[in-house]
């Protein structure tokens, strides 16, 4: 079955190749990697990836596991050269500077590209200054200021009805959902372009990983998202793009109602199907 | 690699299984049609209309097993078209039992006895009962030139439909023979819709993209 599909979906390539640019062209990019290689000591865990992503677009990433999503991620805002033994080739560029070679500061970089964890990692501080650590670290000390970056962060992450009243509490006292969403509200402080999302709902229970999905649409209205996924459902839920990622390569990357109803690879059908993974 | 959700697909098998079954059980009922009409006693025609329900019993267990999958499975992809199109199968050969039933209703109304007829009634059984036999080997062998080859003949049912419809016996005065004839010759050729529109979703399942889209290319 799958091979036949493979033979039909060759005679119907060159205008599904044609299609995709014309919808892409509206949206600026935002990131783009260019024969992206990484290696762990001798592991080759990421091998000439090419991807591209755009404005206001959420993204997703599946894979199975130690397939290198998590790796590409952390590589975006240089994270990866934190483990001494990394070794990268090839590029990424951000708003068209190569992350590696401009000269762009590791700090300029995840300011302008925040992330969100698996697990929600508050500071052991109150709400509050969870919210405004950021935006101190820059430099920002007025109450005034602090407070309404606290509030418009604490609203664009769904939050704030919920903690308006007990803003001086520590964060630590907060349900799971509640501290991811904290999270969320602080990495938007310091008014990112790209929130990198890790499996930012698998430590979460359904209805605040519902909350989650529902305040990625309305980030995205105003940011680009990056979300790493073993939910194969949410990435079909949230994501407009899905890319495949299985042992180091990009097997296939389209919009997601392509890679989830009809996928052009026998391997990416066979994971999104949970054949394999 | 290792292969998940052995139990999953196990189902979707059996689910697959339960349509070819239903698919065989019209089959059987099909190729006995006329017969039913032309025959001396009713009792045969009265007992096709009874066992209609055993087709309908088979269809609701597959709507039922289908949105269970879906329901606890999750399914994507080809697995999703597949169920869906078994939905949608299922329904179709439901209503290819109506429209046996339907025949044999008439023979319980009267007895058409017009040679020519017949033999042209007992065409389209011909034509309509290849046609199912040969979806059912397009699907097993994944053949799309057979499924195309298959959409193409309902036209001759059809054919023979306008044949029977513009015949001489609709000038013989017996309103209810004439409107019974009529009848037949509709139900007969509704069977072949029917089996076109099976093609059609088989085409969908292994490709994934609509029939129409596919004769417009």
């Amino acid at each position: 079955m799958a091979e036949l599909k493979t033979k039909i979906k060759q005679n119907t390539q060159e205008q599904s190749v044609e299609k995709s640019p014309i919808i892409q062209e509206e949206k600026e990019v935002v990131f783009q990697s260019k024969n992206f290689n990484l290696w762990y000591g001798d592991n080759h865990a990421l091998q000439d990836i090419n991807l591209t992503f755009h404005e206001n677009d959420i993204n997703a990433i599946i894979g199975p596991s130690g397939c290198g999503k998590s790796t590409f991620v952390k590589s975006l805002n240089r994270m990866t050269e934190l483990v001494p033994i990394v070794r990268t080739e090839g590029d990424i560029d951000f708003r068209g500077d190569d992350i590696f070679k401009s000269g762009m500061s590791v700090e300029e970089l995840r300011t302008r590209v925040g992330m969100v964890f698996q697990k929600p990692n508050p500071f052991p501080k109150s709400i509050y200054d969870n919210v405004a650590y950021g935006p101190r670290v820059h430099g920002i000390k007025k109450k005034a200021v602090l407070d309404q970056i606290v509030e418009k962060s604490l609203r664009s992450a769904s939050i704030w009805d919920e903690v308006k009243d007990r803003l001086t509490d520590n964060a630590y006292g907060l349900s799971g959902g509640q501290q991811q969403r904290i999270c969320i509200a602080r990495a938007l402080a310091v008014e990112p372009e790209v929130i990198l999302m890790d499996e930012p709902t698998s430590a979460l229970d359904p209805i605040s990983t519902t909350k989650i999905e529902d305040l990625m649409q309305e980030l995205k209205k105003d940011y680009s998202i990056i979300i790493v996924t073993h939910n194969m459902q949410q990435a079909a839920r949230v994501s407009d793009r899905t890319s495949f990622f299985y042992q180091g390569y990009v097997v296939e990357s389209d919009d997601t109602n392509v890679i989830f109803e009809n996928p052009s690879d026998k391997r990416t059908e066979d994971y999104v199907s949970g054949r394999f993974g | 690699m290792t292969v998940y959700r052995e139990k999953f697909h196990e189902e979707l098998n059996s689910l697959i299984s339960e349509c070819i079954n239903l698919g065989k059980e019209c089959q059987i009922r099909l190729a006995g049609t006329v017969e039913i009409l032309v025959a001396e006693n009713i009792d045969a025609a009265r007992k096709v209309v009874r066992k209609d329900a055993e087709i309908n019993r088979m269809e609701a267990d597959i709507n039922a097993h289908a949105i269970n999958l879906i329901t606890t499975q999750a399914p994507v992809a080809t697995d999703l078209r597949t169920i869906i199109s078994c939905i949608k199968i299922a329904d179709n050969l439901e209503r290819i039992g109506d429209n046996i039933s339907n025949v044999a209703e008439v023979r319980k109304r009267i007895k058409i006895t017009n040679e020519r007829t017949l033999l042209r009634f007992k065409t389209m059984e011909r034509l309509a009962s290849l046609m199912l036999e040969d979806v059912y080997t397009a699907f097993k062998e994944e053949d799309m030139d057979l499924l195309d080859e298959i959409i193409l003949r309902d036209q001759d049912i059809d054919a023979v439909f306008v044949q029977i419809t513009t015949s001489d016996i609709f000038e013989e005065s017996d309103a209810f023979l004439t409107g019974q004839i009529q009848l037949t010759a509709k139900y007969l050729e509704r069977i072949g819709d029917h089996i076109k529109s099976i093609a059609e979703h088989i085409y969908y399942i292994h490709t994934g993209d609509p029939y129409e889209k596919h004769k417009s290319e």
